[in-house]
């Protein structure tokens, strides 16, 4: 009794794969986009650059000593002052861009790629071993993750390859929920039924309507993973078990500098200035990008 | 109630399997710590016979899931071993420190609370209004900058350029309540400004979620008055899943506590975690660690019942 | 139904915009209806085509993110675009109410279906003390024709079916006695039986308290049962009203008779004539008559001037340039040739 429905889409096809149309949509999307996340992009442009070219402009090298008097304040040769060794701390924060990005994005990278395989393997197979691999997620969940981290480091040493590895194992657990819920949402829906009914086999599907709802939950939960790694890694490094100095790494940095903090706070200003712009701009980055892959734009409880 | 024995019993059930797994993983990360116990114990006294001695003091000898056994049985007996270092029960050296972080916290939950509420419900219903992109952006701050700087720049604010708080909280030394008060607020605060961004962004989706339902449009159509459709139709039903979130949060402060208790020198739990591991006080971290990993169990339990509790969907479920 | 009444609603010139993501988009149109005491207005269109946004400016109500551009909605001669807040509530729930589509996700799930019911009495002052409200609100269940009225005060509604949900609705509308009452699809989520015993419900309390009632639907077959008569809507404007019979006998405007054409009849006499070709896009739509690029008589100047609604003679009016040229559906205009 229904007249002709008005709400097929022009030119895509029935169901949520990825046409030309909806790239399209996206990109006319990006150009009308808020200015908040233009600017967010912008910035993290900015860091990537600094973390690529940083050793080519910085203006003093990283470890120098006494390459000016020690707790010089910020002046026009010292943009953020030097330290308690005589460095220069805005070429310590331009290094220590380099090592915040190569290890959250390395681990953020590790959990999405981990953790999405088994979220798909879960939603493939089902069952009792879903049942019982997602409790196992569920309990690594649980974990506080700071005090596990921090017994295996103390125990094994704070080495990159670990921090990057115990990283990406609690984030793992996150994603892997995170993607076996939307693999799990697609397969639900009726277009796949449909799709199985016409003849369509597993892979076709898996191609065609599977892989990009998929991406992009992947796509987010990088960049929010990310975001949370800078901040954890940059904790750990704080209390002594990320970097060992004299690496110029920003946590690291902070933690030096607060016995000066009454008299030269620039030690812990400068390197906390840039890690919470990185941050800042990471987050308001998921969210743009969260909207424009038409997903939630609502912030999980961190862990 | 049989919507305890329904709801509550096999969540409690749940817990305590999470827990002795969790248990299971502390033992076997400490396990990992390097070297020969004994031996990193005794130092420079370490002759063989000693250090034997100390292998069958500490059980070294047996296997490690009989040593798994022996510690968990102890544990859950309140037989928490003696520290390496100092030789004391654990339970002396813990449970003071235990006391100071319950404090912080609690103070912090006093800060957070409604405060959380307070603004994830403004911001939800001033969404129209132009003041909300600021406010909006200052949340999204307190979500980025790390519980560190925060308590750092706090620092730096209100103990060196306005010396109104101490900058070190000496808090066995307080003596009267205004004095406890003060050692304990810098560090409160910064912990509270670490999760409170969190909760208000869920407060406040939830919120918009509801006031833009059905229900919610529909009670305004029926022509009650504003106050009556926030408080009486959408409060209650957004305050739900808001909930959940704010309790887990709760939890979320096992991890910064660690930190912030760093940054305050805050004679806590925390830190106390962080020096034992240093010198690698095993039965401390393990007592520690699992103190801490139980508070963050019964918190998602609690998170998990209250919002049953709260849901007639789920209560009556339940019957 | 006298002619010489004033209307209860009079609808002059609506015109409403809603802000998409950075542009405004045109929702309503320059629509005018009236509707006297007593009687039923069916209001039809296809998804999208801004009815619904019609029946509840009848409200005074506008979806967030929109704005009135132009126009009147005069409520017993009140104008309810620029009424104060107060005074928009005292109508609505009140004098003006509403029996929404979606009755589950209507009803606040977390307060029992009684109170909700005898809020709406409080606020309009309808029933003396609280007592006495929620024993008419037992009533009330019991004329909707809910089982047990009693215990079902006291449900969630969560706890009942859509069919019960759908009457405590209805009966949430009924309860201060309304003069006018709105119906958004109140049918659609429900199975026909349910659907035929509202529809009856609905008939005997009109017959019984002279009420007005707009029914705002996409389904043919319910418009013929209860309707009056019959407003047409197609993106956002109107483009035929007429008393019910006749919109049903002899529609005038292209688009109703693709509408008519569209629904298939036991009788076997289905299809012929005008058939509904393509799809309606919000982005390309022509100045002059917007039904144009879908028309199988649109003419180059169909597509530059704007159409009016224009009296047929019969009772009813048309907004279509050459309502006169286009003669019975049956017939086969040479330019359609849509058959299949």
């Amino acid at each position: 009794m229904d007249l002709a429905p008005a709400g097929t889409p022009a030119g895509g096809e029935i169901g949520r794969g990825w046409t030309v149309s909806r790239a399209a949509g996206a990109v006319r999307w990006l150009r009308r986009q808020r200015l908040a996340f233009l600017i967010a992009a912008g910035i993290l442009l900015l860091h990537v650059g600094v973390a690529l070219t940083g050793p080519v402009w910085a203006p003093y090298p990283p470890d120098e000593l006494l390459v000016g008097d020690p707790f010089k304040s910020p002046s026009r040769e010292h943009l953020f002052g030097t330290d308690n060794f005589g460095r220069d701390v805005f070429s310590r924060v331009v290094y220590g861009e380099r090592t915040v990005l190569s290890l959250s994005l390395t681990a953020a990278g590790l959990a999405v790629v981990a953790g999405s395989a088994l979220g798909l393997l879960m939603a493939y197979v089902r069952g009792w071993l879903d049942e019982v691999v997602m409790r196992g997620v569920d309990v690594v969940l649980t974990i506080p993750p700071l005090i596990l981290s921090l017994l295996i480091l103390g125990g094994v040493g704070a080495s990159y390859p670990v921090i990057i590895a115990t990283v990406a194992f609690f984030f793992a657990a996150r994603v892997a929920t995170v993607i076996r819920a939307a693999a799990l949402d697609v397969v639900s829906e009726d277009f796949v039924t449909a799709a199985r009914l016409r003849g369509e086999s597993a892979a076709s599907i898996a191609r065609r309507e599977l892989l990009p709802n998929v991406t992009s939950s992947m796509l987010v939960e990088f960049s929010l993973r990310t975001g949370y790694s800078v901040l954890f890694i940059a904790g750990l490094s704080f209390l002594g078990f990320g970097s060992a100095p004299p690496t110029p790494d920003w946590g690291l940095m902070i933690n030096e500098g607060r016995s000066y903090i009454s008299s030269s706070p620039w030690l812990v200003l400068g390197p906390s200035l840039a890690l919470a712009s990185l941050v800042v701009a990471l987050s308001l980055f998921t969210d743009g990008i969260s909207d424009a892959l038409g997903l939630s734009p609502f912030r999980r409880a961190k862990a | 109630m049989r919507y305890i024995s329904r709801l509550v019993l096999p969540r409690l059930g749940l817990s305590l399997g999470t827990l002795l797994a969790v248990s299971l993983m502390i033992f076997w990360a400490v396990e990992l710590l390097p070297g020969d116990t004994a031996t990193r114990v005794l130092g420079r006294e370490a002759t063989p016979e000693r250090v034997q001695d100390l292998r069958e003091q500490l059980n070294l000898d047996r296997s490690a899931p009989e040593r798994y056994g022996i510690w968990l049985a102890g544990f859950v007996q309140g037989d928490w071993g003696e520290s390496l270092v100092s030789k004391r029960p654990v339970t002396d050296v813990v449970l003071p420190r235990l006391e100071n972080t319950l404090l912080l916290a609690g103070l912090t939950l006093v800060i957070y609370v409604p405060l959380s509420l307070i603004l994830g419900i403004g911001l939800a219903l001033l969404r129209e209004s132009r003041i909300a992109p600021f406010l909006s952006a200052v949340v999204v701050a307190g979500t980025a900058l790390p519980e560190f700087v925060v308590g750092l720049l706090l620092l730096l604010v209100f103990a060196v350029w306005l010396p109104w708080f101490p900058p070190l909280a000496l808090v066995d030394d307080a003596e009267t309540l205004p004095q406890l008060l003060q050692t304990l607020t810098l560090p409160a605060v910064t912990l509270a400004v670490a999760i409170t961004a969190y909760a208000v962004l869920m407060m406040q989706a939830s919120l918009v979620s509801v006031l833009e339902s059905d229900y919610v449009r529909m009670a305004t159509l029926k022509g009650l008055s504003r106050r009556r459709v926030v408080l009486r139709h959408a409060l209650p039903n957004a305050l739900g899943p808001a909930l959940r979130v704010t309790v887990l949060n709760i939890a979320f402060i096992i991890g910064g506590i660690v930190t912030v208790e760093v940054v305050f020198n805050f004679p806590g739990l925390g830190r106390l975690f962080i020096d034992s591991i240093r010198i690698l006080d095993t039965p401390v971290i393990e007592a520690i660690a699992l103190i801490l990993a139980g508070i963050y169990v019964l918190l998602n339990l609690g998170a998990d019942v209250a919002t049953g509790a709260l849901n007639p969907r789920l209560r009556a479920a339940a019957r | 139904m006298t002619v010489a009444a004033a209307p209860l609603v009079e609808v002059a010139g609506l015109t409403v915009d809603f802000y998409d993501r950075d542009h405004w988009v045109n929702v309503v149109n320059d629509v005018s209806f009236t509707l006297f005491a007593g009687e039923t207005l069916g209001l039809v269109g296809e998804s999208g085509c801004g009815k619904t946004t019609t029946a509840y400016s009848l409200f005074g109500y506008a979806r967030p993110g929109s704005r009135v551009r132009d126009g009147a909605v005069r409520f017993e001669g009140r104008n309810l675009i620029g009424l104060s807040a107060r005074e928009l509530r005292a109508i609505r729930g009140g004098a003006v109410c509403l029996v929404p589509q979606n009755p589950a996700g209507s009803l606040t799930p977390s307060m029992r279906v009684g109170r909700q019911i005898v809020e709406a009495m409080e606020e309009h002052g309808v029933s003396g003390s609280h007592r006495d409200a929620e024993q008419r609100t037992v009533e009330l269940f019991a004329q909707v024709g809910l089982p047990r009225p009693q215990t079902m005060v006291e449900r969630y509604p969560h706890e009942l079916s859509g069919g019960q949900q759908q009457r405590v609705i209805t009966a949430m509308a009924l309860a201060c006695d309304p003069k006018l009452l709105v119906l958004d699809e109140p049918t659609t989520a429900l199975d026909v039986t349910t659907q035929a015993r509202i529809l009856r419900l609905l008939a005997r309390l009109q017959a019984e308290r002279g009420m007005s009632m707009l029914y705002v639907t996409h389904n043919l077959g319910v418009v013929a049962q209860i309707c009056d008569r019959v407003a047409v809507m197609y993106a956002g404007e109107l483009v035929e009203v007429a008393p019910t019979e006749e919109l049903f006998r002899r529609p005038r405007h292209p688009y109703t008779q693709g509408l008519l054409a569209s629904v298939p009849r036991l009788s076997g006499q289905n299809g012929g004539g005008a058939r509904l070709r393509g799809l309606l896009h919000r982005e390309e739509l022509p100045p002059g008559c917007r039904f144009a690029p879908r028309c199988g008589f649109a003419e180059e100047a169909c597509f530059t001037e704007r159409q009016v609604l224009a009296a047929t003679g019969t009772g009813g009016e048309v907004a279509c340039r050459r309502w006169e040229d286009i003669g019975e559906p049956r017939g086969t205009p040479a330019e359609t040739g849509s058959r299949r």
